[in-house]
């Protein structure tokens, strides 16, 4: 078990490493602070910051209809 | 959006490996199994709604649903996943430890600010908000996983010292 345990634990460094060296800044929705530290360290935004939209909006819903625009 | 896709399996990777270190090391099936697993179909069922909603972006004749599908759809996706959760337990008779306190609650606070953010946009949409939703989520997201990984790193490190005692 303990021979298990060192050897998941050097798997996911090296991973984690590795992955760090391997992975391009990819673009969120998101601006200032979470854009800073995500291009400070991509791998922390790659596998923690996907959920609930990553931050992104939708756009507010259009008050006219667009059979009206034609109009 | 379409930079999301790609990172989706590392995540997976992450979790899974994540999970397998958990069930090796306290060798049960406990709470904290469970929100492993939530957490990842829930980013999982996530990205896919994401990406649904993102391609209607530009349609302004399905705004109005996009809109509103948005908010509501992850704020009641993150109230289920804790409802559930909290059921699975109960059944069980499986003790919350502390991780899974803090992540069931900062799931019930993404979809409070998500049902916040729905009303505040028609209402008011202040830069301010717009800022405070788009850094908080990102935030709440991460420290999620970072409770997440560093419960199993505790677990681990005080299962590596009750080795070495016996």
């Amino acid at each position: 078990m303990k021979k298990f345990a060192k050897i998941a634990v050097v798997s996911v460094i090296g991973l984690l490493s590795g992955s760090i060296s391997a992975q391009p800044v990819t673009s969120q929705g998101t601006t200032a602070f979470v854009d800073e530290a995500c291009s400070l360290a991509p791998l922390i935004c790659t596998i923690t910051t996907l959920g609930n939209g990553s931050g992104d909006t939708p756009p507010l819903p259009d008050p006219k209809k667009p059979k009206d625009k034609e109009k | 959006m379409t930079a999301v896709f790609p990172q989706l399996p590392i995540a997976i990777v992450f979790y899974f490996v994540a999970l397998l270190l958990h069930v090796l090391t306290v060798r049960r099936l406990t709470a904290f199994s469970f929100v492993i697993v939530g957490v990842l179909l829930l980013d999982f069922l996530h990205v896919g709604y994401e990406f649904f909603l993102k391609s209607y972006f530009h349609d302004p004749a399905l705004s109005t649903l996009v809109y509103y599908g948005w908010y509501l759809g992850f704020a009641l996706s993150d109230f289920a996943f804790v409802a559930l959760i909290a059921g699975i337990c109960k059944n069980a008779h499986l003790k919350l430890d502390i991780a899974s306190k803090v992540i069931l609650s900062l799931y019930v606070l993404l979809g409070v600010i998500q049902l916040f953010s729905l009303v505040e946009r028609l209402i008011v949409s202040s830069k301010v908000a717009f800022y405070f939703y788009t850094q908080s989520i990102p935030i709440l997201n991460f420290v999620i996983a970072f409770t997440l990984f560093g419960f199993i790193v505790t677990t681990l490190l005080s299962s590596l010292r009750q080795q070495k005692t016996v």
